[in-house]
């Protein structure tokens, strides 16, 4: 249908096309003859214009009014080219009639004539218009010359001219026959050439006229006329008959059309009555599901439908043509059976079944039927499938009959029960029952009856007498009435499960009775069950858990490693067992017993944990206490001998490797029996109580203090600076134990004695250490109570000297023994005095001296250096201003101050009353401090020394470069002055490092604007090395010794010019001060 | 009738002496219509030798542009060593020939073009020949591809060197100044001599822009030409009746341009005369009928010298001095 209107179409197209077409060439065709036509009459036109103007011209020559002949070359230009158009195939003639052609040719012949002509009427004017203006100027010449021949000449050219006016012959006769009269006469030139030129002059008029006539007469114009009319009248004829001959072809045209367009449309209408009969056929075979297909009597197909060609599935458009291919395609097919002499059966690769009926038809057609059975083959297969099922089942089935008759059984149930279905047909089910089954069989065949189907469990016994659980299910058959046919059971073996169920019923009694707490996890950790047991020991109940990870029991106290360890273990042998703590849900952390187990598939996956937890905090708390009352002393609370000698043990290693030094105090309480025996026991407690609490508050956290043992304690100092931080401690215990203890109202004085033992120097074994101590203790309590003692005999010396020391040097201070001494620092520039340090100097009664480096800690340490010190700035100011006013000079004075006065009170305010009593001049003192003062970087220290220096008084670096030489303080501090260690100046001629370091002081405190005195400048090379490194200041024996305030009075008077003294200027003469 | 009254007036005119309103002469113009891919193709092909037999000659060769438009000979050298039979015309101003060649044969340069090719006597050959000969020439046939649009062809060579030939025209003569107004572009003797050359009637036939060419003249009105020349008279002689075949027409030619006759060497159709003087004094004698003194004779020759016009081919003859 889609392509018969496609052709309708084209064809209503190409028809409407035509119609365009003959119109057109209709409109064209009368355009043509019309421009054709104008072009003849344009070339008419033109060949006449060109005649016209020949015309023209040749008047204009004739009256000698063209004075160049160059229009004539463009006219004849013209003519030319309408010549060769007319010759050439583009004529406008070309397609005419011969008359007209014949017409035109004659036309142009007449112009071309005429053309010659005029050429000629040209040449013959010219001549003739030269010579009449010659002849004039002949005749004159002829007047000159006197000749008698002048007059008939001049009467000639009248006559000539005359002819030439009034041309008759008998006027021309009279003027030959007067030429040949001259030219009888008389030869002369000039005479000659008058007769010749007046003859050329006849001959050229005559001509002329000859010429013009000729020309005129040329019948140009009446042969275009009748070229004009002939062509006409050819234009009319051409007219009429094309204006009829399209009249004939738009009437031919429009009947042709016509007869076209009619027997399109019988067409066409024809053409749709086939189409729609065979329509109808078509619907009708296409909508029934049989296939249908004709063949002729020639086997051809001639007709088939949809349902043909999909039962063979083959595409329409490629089908076979004829039965004897049709049939070899369908027993290509898989399946291939004949089942009687008109009908086979195939099936296809796709399963499709299709049976296919042929009939011969009354004139020797073959009409094929075929019909698709798939769908019963496939009701077939699937009932063959059932059969297989039931035989096949892993549970028992058996069909009985209405009532319970058995018709079969299926061979799982001969498996399983031993009997054959030859020895139970026609028997009922109850040839199984067992004495001790439960079933109620009346209520089942009542339940079965009134829904069709039971559901239950059946104690029943084999063949053998086994018995076993079966779990059934009965149900009805009906059939399509409704009616029971039959009854089918299909029963199960559940005795194994039967037996597992009541296992699992006594493990869940366990988990849910037993005392120790039960989790699992699943392989993602995810808790999956706890028992009630877990709940009390945690806290957390099942909702609480359930899904969550076990580490929310975590208590945190174990590191990542410890877990890792779990993990390995459990994943290599599939259990662990560790006390662990754990959080509860409380939040309070408990110790417990944990012990997991993988539990793994089949395939060796682990598919869940199960740990098992025991609450072990009580025995916890037991175990910590037996070991507490292992290691601590019931009555005090302090570490027993144990302990103590556990921790002593420790500290030897400790100090062995870190080169540490621990001291051992062995405390024995004095008059302590007495206490207990005149007290009793509780008394006695009471004071060991109190004094391990004095004990415990005198030492650090790190010491040990420990009760060894009725009234002994021993204390362990461990890493210990120095053996004075030890002495100081036991004289610290021997003070607090002296002071009074209140024992149930009673004041009570006891007392300690200490022995004392180095770690490691004394012993290397706790027990030895403990013994020397004890050792060392008696040996205290024989000097008399209240003393401490050292086991080391050096240690014990050094300790009896100091005590010795401390004790003279009170004495001194009273007996006034100390005594100051002055040692002179020189300006080497100038070589004059700078100042003077003084030096504190003890001598005792015998004479000897007794050194500041061995008495001055021990100032320090007992305090009396407090005292000291007043008493040194105190007298030394008091001496140099006696000085200063008796030389007259402004001598330096410096003393030293150390950190301990600071600690000890001695500060501004002191100092300006010092000065005020001694009226020392402030700016004149120098304050010497130590680099260690300044480590600390103390804000108080800071301000002490600056509440120092806003008295006037300078500060100066004592021993620099043997500490911290920093220079940071340097810039922080207000420091005036360094002195540089003596150490530097005596290595300064043997190591080059020294002199560089010197140099590198010297060159810093230029830069930071301080002064540098150089300490212990002993002989000349070192003060010239010095003075080549620019130290200017120097102090030492090379220019004297500490003097005492006479000495040095006598010195500066020796050395030190009088007058000269506030220039400062050394006497060179005396002393070889000045290198 | 209209004779006599023409005759009137021309009375009036000489005796009166009334100058003519407009000068018969007129200023050359440089054409404008013209093809300069044509020009330059026609001026190749003008050079060209291969358009004769054996390569010997072409266009060139007979009308050398530097000189005149023609060569300084009575005759021209042809192909195998042969003489033309006529003096060669200049090709300058040809265009303006009202026909070509001495007897007006040939309607226009188009048509001319054709006429030496196949002459025995001077280029000698045929057309097929040559254009055989350039079809060969790759270059030269894509040009006329790319110009005419087609082959090489009799009627494209012949249009393409007519082309040329068109542009072949001398301009800025001092005389066409001295018409165009400049007073002083020609000295007072030339003005005269112009005088003379109308007042002789020279002007009758040598008139127009090219001062001449326009018409056709016998030779020999007064006194028989070629008795006095002697010798044979040729079908060359016979002039124009060759092409009319009208006995009217013997002796009869074109009449020559004289805008460069000051430049030729030779004179008349037959290269008779070698000298311009004695040519004018052979013109007074046969085509007036008088002779012209010597003074007149030169001043005559000073206008003809005004005539010459600039083209740059052209070798001036001012350059020349």
């Amino acid at each position: 249908m889609k392509q018969s209107s496609f052709f309708s179409k084209i064809i209503n197209l190409s028809i409407f096309f035509m119609l365009i077409w003959v119109a057109y060439a209709l409109i064209s065709s009368a355009q043509d003859d019309n421009k054709a036509h104008q072009n003849r009459v344009q070339f008419l036109f033109s060949s006449n214009a060109v005649d016209a103007q020949l015309n023209q011209f040749a008047l204009k020559i004739i009256a000698v009014d063209m004075p160049e002949y160059d229009e004539l070359v463009t006219l004849t230009q013209r003519l030319d080219s309408l010549k060769s158009l007319v010759n050439s195939q583009h004529s406008p003639f070309a397609a005419t009639t011969s008359d007209l052609q014949q017409k035109i040719s004659h036309y142009f012949a007449l112009i071309d004539d005429k053309m010659l002509q005029l050429e000629r009427i040209k040449t013959a004017a010219s001549l003739m218009r030269n010579t009449l203006l010659y002849l004039p100027q002949l005749n004159k010449e002829l007047q000159l010359q006197g000749s008698k021949d002048a007059l008939i000449a001049q009467q000639l050219y009248s006559d000539v001219l005359s002819y030439n006016f009034y041309a008759d012959e008998v006027k021309l006769v009279e003027i030959q026959s007067k030429l040949e009269v001259i030219g009888d006469r008389k030869q002369s030139p000039l005479i000659k050439n008058l007769k010749q030129h007046l003859q050329v002059q006849l001959v050229q008029q005559h001509d002329l006229k000859n010429l013009y006539n000729a020309f005129v007469a040329t019948p140009s114009k009446p042969a275009f006329n009748t070229l004009n009319s002939s062509y006409n009248q050819y234009h009319l004829e051409k007219l009429q008959s094309s204006k009829e001959n399209r009249q004939l072809t738009l009437i031919l045209s429009a009947a042709l059309l016509l007869a076209l367009i009619i027997i399109y449309r019988r067409l066409n209408h024809a053409r749709f009555s086939a189409f729609r009969s065979g329509k109808l056929l078509k619907e009708a075979l296409t909508s029934i599901e049989e296939g249908f297909a004709l063949f002729d009597k020639n086997n051809q197909l001639v007709l088939s439908n949809t349902s043909w060609f999909n039962h063979h599935e083959i595409d329409p458009d490629n089908a076979p043509k004829t039965l004897e291919q049709w049939q070899t395609l369908q027993s290509n097919q898989l399946i291939n059976q004949i089942e009687s002499h008109n009908q086979t059966l195939h099936c296809s690769l796709a399963g499709k079944w299709i049976r296919t009926t042929l009939n011969q038809a009354h004139d020797g057609a073959m009409a094929c039927v075929s019909v698709d059975v798939t769908s019963f083959k496939h009701a077939e297969a699937t009932l063959k499938k059932w059969g297989h099922a039931i035989e096949q089942s892993p549970v028992s089935i058996v069909i009985t009959d209405t009532r319970g008759k058995i018709e079969y059984v299926n061979p799982k149930f001969e498996h399983i029960t031993g009997y054959q279905l030859e020895e139970v047909q026609g028997k009922t089910p109850r040839i199984l029952r067992s004495q001790v089954t439960t079933t109620d069989y009346r209520a089942l065949w009542l339940e079965l009856k009134e829904k069709g189907q039971w559901r239950g469990e059946f104690h029943n016994q084999k063949k053998n007498g086994e018995h076993y659980w079966e779990q059934a299910r009965i149900s009805a058959i009906k059939d399509q009435q409704g009616e029971v046919t039959h009854y089918i059971a299909v029963k199960e073996d559940i005795t194994e499960q039967k037996h597992a169920h009541a296992k699992l019923k006594t493990a869940a009694a366990v988990f849910n009775a037993t005392q120790e707490g039960i989790m699992t996890t699943n392989s993602e950790l995810e808790i999956t069950a706890i028992n009630p047991a877990f709940t009390r020991i945690t806290g957390y109940s099942a909702v609480d858990v359930l899904g969550k990870k076990p580490s929310i029991l975590s208590s945190g106290k174990h590191d990542k490693a410890f877990y890792e360890k779990m993990w390995q273990t459990l994943k290599e042998q599939d259990q662990w067992a560790s006390e662990i703590w754990n959080k509860r849900k409380d939040g309070s952390l408990y110790p417990e017993w944990l012990s997991i187990s993988a539990v793994r598939d089949e395939d060796g996956h682990i598919q869940q944990y199960i740990a098992v937890i025991s609450d072990i905090t009580e025995r916890k708390t037991q175990e910590e206490k037996i070991q507490y009352q292992a290691y601590y002393d019931a009555l005090t609370g302090l570490p027993n001998r144990s302990l103590l000698l556990e921790r002593i043990s420790q500290s030897l290693l400790y100090s062995e490797r870190y080169k540490q030094l621990s001291a051992l105090l062995f405390i024995d309480l004095d008059r302590f029996k007495r206490i207990n025996d005149t007290m009793g026991h509780e008394a006695g407690d009471a004071l060991l109580i109190e004094v391990s609490a004095r004990l415990t508050q005198i030492v650090r956290k790190s010491d040990t203090v420990s009760r060894f043992g009725g009234d002994e304690f021993v204390i362990l100092l461990n890493n210990i600076a120095s053996i004075e931080h030890c002495t100081t401690v036991a004289q610290k215990i021997i003070n607090e134990l002296s002071k009074p203890f209140m024992i149930h109202g009673f004041e009570i004085f006891s007392g300690a004695s200490i022995g004392i033992t180095l770690l490691p120097e004394d012993a290397d074994n706790a027990k030895e250490l403990l013994r020397l101590a004890d050792l060392a203790m008696y040996k205290a309590k024989e000097n008399g109570r209240n003393q401490f003692h050292f086991f080391a005999k050096s240690m014990q010396q050094q300790v009896n000297r100091r005590v010795e020391l401390e004790h003279k040097l009170r004495n001194a201070i009273k007996n006034q023994e100390l005594s100051l001494f002055y040692q002179p620092i020189v300006d080497t520039q100038s070589a004059s005095l700078y100042g003077v340090e003084a030096l504190m100097r003890w001598q005792l009664s015998d004479g000897s001296f007794i050194s500041p480096a061995e008495f001055i800690p021990v100032a320090e340490e007992s305090g009396l250096i407090s005292e000291m010190g007043e008493w040194l700035i105190k007298q030394a100011c008091s001496d140099i201003q006696s000085l200063n006013l008796n030389c007259n000079c402004q001598c330096m004075l410096s003393v030293n101050v150390s950190s301990q006065q600071y600690r000890l009170g001695f500060n501004a305010e002191i100092l300006s009353t010092i000065l005020k009593d001694t009226q020392f001049n402030a700016n004149l003192l120098n304050l010497e401090i130590t680099e260690s003062i300044l480590l600390d970087n103390d804000q108080a220290v800071m301000n002490w020394l600056q509440d120092l220096r806003a008295t006037g008084a300078q500060l100066a670096i004592d021993d620099f470069g043997t500490g911290y030489s920093s220079l940071s303080y340097l810039r922080r501090f207000p420091i005036n002055t360094i002195k540089i260690d003596r150490s530097f100046i005596s290595d300064l001629t043997a190591s080059e490092d020294s002199a560089v370091l010197v140099k590198a002081i010297v060159s810093m405190a230029d830069s930071l604007n301080l002064k540098v005195i150089a300490e212990g400048v002993e002989n000349k090379v070192q003060l010239k090395s010095l003075n080549d490194l620019g130290g200017q200041y120097v102090q030492g024996y090379f220019y004297a010794k500490p003097l005492p305030i006479e000495a040095l009075q006598t010195w500066v008077n020796e050395h030190i010019c009088r007058f000269c003294c506030k220039k400062s200027k050394l006497i060179e003469s005396q002393c070889d001060f000045v290198i | 009738m209209t004779l006599t009254r023409s005759f009137v007036v021309l009375m009036s005119v000489l005796f009166f002496n009334l100058s003519f309103a407009k000068e018969p002469i007129t200023p050359i113009v440089t054409p404008s219509h013209l093809n300069k891919e044509k020009i330059a193709l026609g001026k190749a092909l003008f050079f060209d030798k291969r358009l004769s037999k054996n390569d010997e000659i072409s266009c060139a060769s007979c009308h050398q542009l530097t000189t005149n438009g023609a060569d300084n000979k009575a005759l021209s050298d042809g192909v195998d060593g042969q003489k033309t039979t006529a003096k060669t015309p200049t090709v300058y101003n040809a265009v303006f020939n009202i026909r070509q060649t001495w007897s007006g044969a040939r309607t226009d340069l188009f048509d001319q073009v054709d006429a030496p090719i196949t002459n025995p006597k001077e280029h000698g050959t045929t057309w097929a020949k040559v254009i055989a000969k350039l079809s060969a020439d790759k270059k030269l046939a894509t040009k006329f591809k790319r110009i005419y649009h087609s082959p090489i062809s009799q009627q494209n060579i012949q249009h393409a060197i007519a082309e040329f030939e068109q542009s072949l025209v001398t301009t800025n003569s001092p005389f066409d100044r001295w018409l165009q107004g400049d007073q002083n572009a020609i000295d007072s003797r030339t003005k005269q001599g112009y005088q003379l050359f109308k007042r002789y009637g020279c002007i009758s036939c040598h008139q127009g822009r090219n001062v001449g060419g326009n018409m056709f003249s016998k030779i020999g009105h007064f006194g028989d030409y070629f008795q006095d020349r002697g010798g044979e008279i040729t079908e060359i002689d016979l002039g124009r009746y060759m092409v009319t075949k009208n006995p009217y027409d013997k002796h009869v030619f074109k009449v020559p341009s004289l805008r460069l006759s000051s430049l030729q060497t030779h004179f008349f159709h037959d290269g008779s005369q070698n000298d311009l003087s004695d040519a004018i004094r052979v013109m007074a004698k046969y085509q007036l009928g008088r002779a012209i003194p010597e003074q007149d004779i030169q001043s005559i020759r000073a206008f003809l010298t005004s005539l010459v016009g600039q083209h740059p081919e052209l070798m001036s003859p001012y350059e020349a001095e």
